[in-house]
């Protein structure tokens, strides 16, 4: 696997976030489970700006969803994982599984680098 | 329900296109839920804070995306908006790698810039301290110092009798009310520490209220406590209290003031200070301060003694204000002056305090301006020097599609850069040039206590760097519009076309003019200050220690002894005593009538002397004596009057012998020289001598002429005195070389910086020429090598150079020296024995500069005359 498919922390919480969401993963959703679940604040723009960087490593996909069906009803952009991408994933946490392995206390976790 | 628009349009300008819209909604529809949830402030305070955190990862995908799409960075034609900005996001980003590729260049101009800005950006810093800045107390622009107008005897700002206050406080109806007060010496004792001369300010119950200041601990004084009989109480300055009290809690606590108790009442803040502006020297402020304890109405009148403070009423402007005084004065001319042209002068507070170094402050403020836009006019020769030299880079990225604007907004992009840079190193330096000022600055200089560098300095200094940025940026762009692409590719790296170089040498024709008037400027204040360093004042100031004690028991007496004990020290040579030293400024006035013209009166000095103060001093006895011991009470009263008033009395007589004064007349003994009491330059009034046996005073100034250095007596001036009264305090004690540098120290000031700021001129002016000309030898490398292998010879070459060098300089000289002679107009009440058009300083400026444009000349000349025509010729 080359140094650019390694996932940095913050794309590996995104790409949990839209393997655990599935067909309902757009910003506003996306935004408040990472922000939920980790209790850290997260900002739109850093959700979207990673979304982006995914995307053109090809590990994400995005499809527009149909205006929703309200007076001015907007599109959405829901995100999924494509194939290379669910495989990164599984493969950056079995690694983060495998270095937990016998550690007791790690407060903090390397992951690579953020390209 | 709408989120904040200012944070949703700033992010809507850094979120890259393809998420724009999608981000923006989602962050909307967030925003309602929460409205919803949470109510409409802290949901707008989360989509605050959601817009600024994604402002730095929006910003850094976006950069990131342009960095990978080539495409759309080739593409150039910006459209406005969003791309707008990280086209130019890139370019700013593109400037910062062109200086850092050229660390020279990077490091001249922000150098120069820099320094430009933190001069500026300084002296800016002291003129809005003391100029601009409105004073700490409440709406101060409603307060205004009122004087007494006495014009018919030369006195248009003399201090207010006491009892005109009442009448001034019972005539208005457009002004709060008025504060009078005085300031003076006393003693602080009785506390078990050393004692202590303090300066009271006594005033009126109602200072504080007109100024709007609390006290810091306990309270200011209240209505009715500045009456006959009122209780002893006094208020502290700060650093009183701090320095003499060590911050302990003294409310309630007796302290003595010239042997009376009075009762602290109260603590001013630390920031609190009030200037009462002496009619005659630099405003003094107060240690501690007392109120008054008389009904002023009841004194009698003929002292102008106070300084009125008064505050105008909500909604009354100046005019109006100055409308009633006069009427009041008006009022007083008829019933009290004797229609003599009596009248009431306000003067804003402010503007009274600062009006003896306004001008000074503005002059230097100019001065430095001018060193900017030297600075600026050398970085725009080098960006065009560099624009040229760059042709070829901007050919080419036109001939890749970039647009005219596209290429436009590099060149302001790189400019702005320079110019936040220069401002950020600039505002670094500027904080230490801030206190270099306050260091160099006359320790008299109203409000120094409140110089800093604030926030309208920082402005400055921000507005300045982007403003210099964006010109100098600009000046660039006159040669791309005549920019032809195929031109560009085929003249790059050859080039010697006229028109940029035109925009460059006339740059530096006007720094060269700017300089010229700096270093004319410079020379005159420089000569003025010479001037004055050697003017006669009318006394022999080295050697000379002087000190002043008060209220000796018994007055002469005392006075007596301490002379005759201190004459009798080793070094002394003699002593003497006086009311008011020269140069000191804290003389009496009283007019006298002229002997022929009775109606005509002279206003006075007048001071007592004891025996031996004029040898002391070395002010010469040109006619008769000086006083002796036996001129006391028992014998004829005499005095002794200086060269101007014998002159101005008895025109062309003798004055010995003659008598002065009608009820008690006194007989003239004496004739002696002029001493300046208040400055230098001043020409002020006859002085009158009153031998101290005769009419004794109590606050006396010491003189004593030492054979070797005088500063080393003061410790034996110090024994001496507590032998003969532990309780008398010794203070300002000072060399007479002292305090008369120290009466030059604003002119020190004010010349000191301007010969800093015109050799900063001169050295840049030296610097563009020079960057200028090496910049034109480089262009015209190959037609110099032409012109030798077709038989020019290297003297031929070097004169070439020399002239084209030089028709820059003589032209600038030429208007600086217009600009000189227009300066010294404007300088001229600055000047100090040397005319506005001196031809020395002129001249001198003049001289210097052409000396140093041309050996800055020199080198670019030198090079191209010892060029290889063989080699000139291969090198393209």
């Amino acid at each position: 696997m080359s140094k650019g498919k390694y996932l940095a922390e913050f794309e590996i919480y995104i790409m949990l976030a839209l393997a655990r969401l599935e067909d309902e993963a757009y910003g506003v959703s996306i935004r408040q489970e990472i922000e939920e679940r980790t209790g850290r604040p997260v900002s739109i723009g850093a959700v979207y700006a990673t979304l982006g960087r995914l995307e053109d490593k090809g590990m994400v996909r995005h499809r527009v969803s149909d205006p929703l069906p309200v007076q001015g009803g907007r599109s959405r952009k829901y995100f999924d994982l494509t194939a290379p991408g669910r495989e990164a994933l599984r493969h950056s946490t079995e690694m983060l599984g495998r270095m937990m392995q016998g550690v007791d206390l790690a407060p903090r976790v390397e992951l690579g680098e953020e390209s | 329900m709408r989120p904040p628009q200012f944070c949703r349009w700033m992010l809507k300008q850094t979120c890259c296109l393809h998420d724009r819209d999608y981000l923006l909604a989602d962050l909307e529809e967030e925003f309602a839920q929460r409205v919803h949830a949470d109510g409409r402030a802290r949901a707008a305070r989360w989509y605050r804070s959601q817009a600024l955190r994604s402002l730095w990862p929006c910003l850094k995908r976006r950069l990131q995306l342009r960095r990978t799409d080539l495409q759309a960075s080739r593409r150039g034609r910006p459209r406005f908006g969003g791309i707008m900005l990280t086209a130019f996001l890139s370019d700013v980003r593109l400037a910062l790698r062109n200086l850092k590729r050229y660390p020279g260049f990077a490091a001249a101009v922000l150098l120069t810039l820099s320094l430009g800005i933190a001069a500026n950006a300084s002296v800016f810093s002291v003129v809005h301290s003391v100029l601009l800045r409105p004073l700490p107390y409440r709406a101060p622009e409603q307060l205004v110092f009122v004087w007494d107008g006495l014009d018919w005897i030369g006195v248009p700002r003399a201090w207010v009798m006491p009892s005109e206050v009442q009448t001034l406080r019972e005539g208005t109806s457009l002004f709060e009310g008025f504060a009078a007060l005085q300031t003076g010496g006393v003693r602080l004792t009785g506390d078990g520490q050393e004692p202590q001369r303090v300066t009271v300010g006594v005033t009126s119950d109602n200072l504080f209220d007109l100024l709007g200041v609390e006290a810091h601990i306990g309270r200011t004084f209240q209505s009715g406590e500045d009456r006959p009989g009122a209780e002893n109480l006094v208020v502290l300055q700060y650093s009183l209290w701090q320095s003499r009290y060590g911050g302990a809690d003294m409310l309630g606590q007796p302290i003595d003031i010239d042997g009376e108790s009075y009762t602290v009442i109260g603590v001013l803040p630390s920031d609190f200070r009030f200037l009462v502006h002496s009619s005659l020297g630099a405003p003094s402020g107060a240690d501690l301060w007392v109120t008054h304890q008389r009904d002023l109405s009841q004194v009698p009148r003929g002292n102008h003694n106070m300084a009125v403070l008064g505050r105008m009423k909500d909604g009354v402007t100046l005019a109006q204000a100055r409308e009633e005084l006069r009427a009041l004065g008006r009022r007083a001319d008829e019933s009290y002056f004797g229609n003599q042209g009596f009248t009431y002068r306000a003067v804003p507070l402010h503007g009274d305090l600062v009006s003896g170094v306004r001008e000074s402050l503005w002059m230097l403020l100019a001065a430095v301006g001018f060193v900017l836009l030297i600075a600026a006019a050398n970085i725009a020769t080098l960006l065009l020097a560099r624009a040229q030299r760059r042709r070829r880079e901007f050919a080419v990225r036109q001939a890749l599609g970039a647009g005219r604007t596209r290429l436009l907004s590099q060149l302001l992009a790189e400019g702005l850069t320079l110019g936040l840079l220069g401002s950020v190193l600039g505002l670094l330096l500027a904080a230490a040039g801030v206190q270099l000022l306050v260091a160099l600055a006359p320790a008299d200089l109203p409000l120094r206590h409140s110089i800093s560098l604030d926030a309208p300095a920082g402005l400055l200094a921000l507005g300045l760097g982007l403003l210099t940025g964006l010109l100098c940026g600009l000046a660039a762009i006159p040669q791309w519009r005549s920019l032809q692409l195929v031109g560009g590719l085929s003249h790059a790296g050859r080039g010697s076309s006229a028109a940029p170089s035109r925009l460059r040498s006339l740059l530096v024709t006007a720094e060269v003019a700017l300089a010229v008037m700096l270093l004319a400027g410079a020379g005159l204040l420089l000569r003025s200050f010479q001037a004055l360093s050697v003017a006669d004042a009318g006394f022999r100031p080295a050697g000379i220690l002087t000190f002043s004690i008060e209220r000796p028991q018994p007055e002469h007496e005392f006075m007596r002894r301490l002379l005759e004990r201190l004459q009798a020290l080793p070094q002394v040579e003699s002593a003497g005593a006086v009311e008011s030293l020269p140069l000191r400024a804290n003389a009496n006035q009283t007019s006298v009538a002229s002997t022929d013209r009775p109606e005509e009166r002279i206003l006075i000095d007048i001071m007592r002397a004891a025996p031996g103060y004029f040898r002391t001093l070395g002010i010469e006895v040109l006619r008769g004596r000086d006083f002796t011991w036996r001129d006391d009470a028992e014998a004829a009263p005499v005095v002794i009057v200086d060269e101007s008033l014998a002159s101005r009395l008895w025109p062309g007589q003798d004055a010995l012998g003659k008598t002065l004064g009608s009820d008690n007349p006194a007989r003239v003994v004496g004739v002696v020289r002029h001493a300046r009491l208040y400055s230098l330059d001043r020409d002020d009034r006859p002085q009158l001598y009153l031998p101290l046996a005769q009419r004794p005073e109590e606050n006396m100034q010491v003189a004593l002429r030492s054979a070797g250095d005088p500063a080393l007596l003061s410790d034996s001036v110090r024994a001496i005195v507590s032998q003969m009264d532990a309780s008398q305090p010794v203070h300002s004690v000072a060399t007479m070389r002292s305090v008369l540098e120290r009466s030059l120290s604003e002119r020190r000031f004010a010349a000191t910086l301007l010969s800093a700021f015109a050799l900063a001129a001169l050295a840049l002016a030296a610097l563009g020429i020079y960057g200028v000309l090496s910049f034109l030898v480089g262009q015209r490398t190959r037609e110099i090598g032409l012109r030798m292998a077709l038989g020019s010879r290297r003297q031929g070459v070097l004169a070439l150079i020399l002239r084209q060098g030089l028709s820059m300089t003589v032209l600038g000289l030429v208007l600086g020296i217009v600009g000189s002679l227009l300066l010294g107009r404007l300088l001229a009440s600055h000047l100090y024995q040397v005319s506005p058009a001196d031809p020395w300083s002129i001249g001198a400026g003049t001289l210097l500069l052409l000396v140093v444009a041309a050996s800055a000349c020199l080198f670019p000349a030198l090079r191209a005359a010892s060029l290889n025509p063989v080699l000139a010729l291969r090198r393209e």
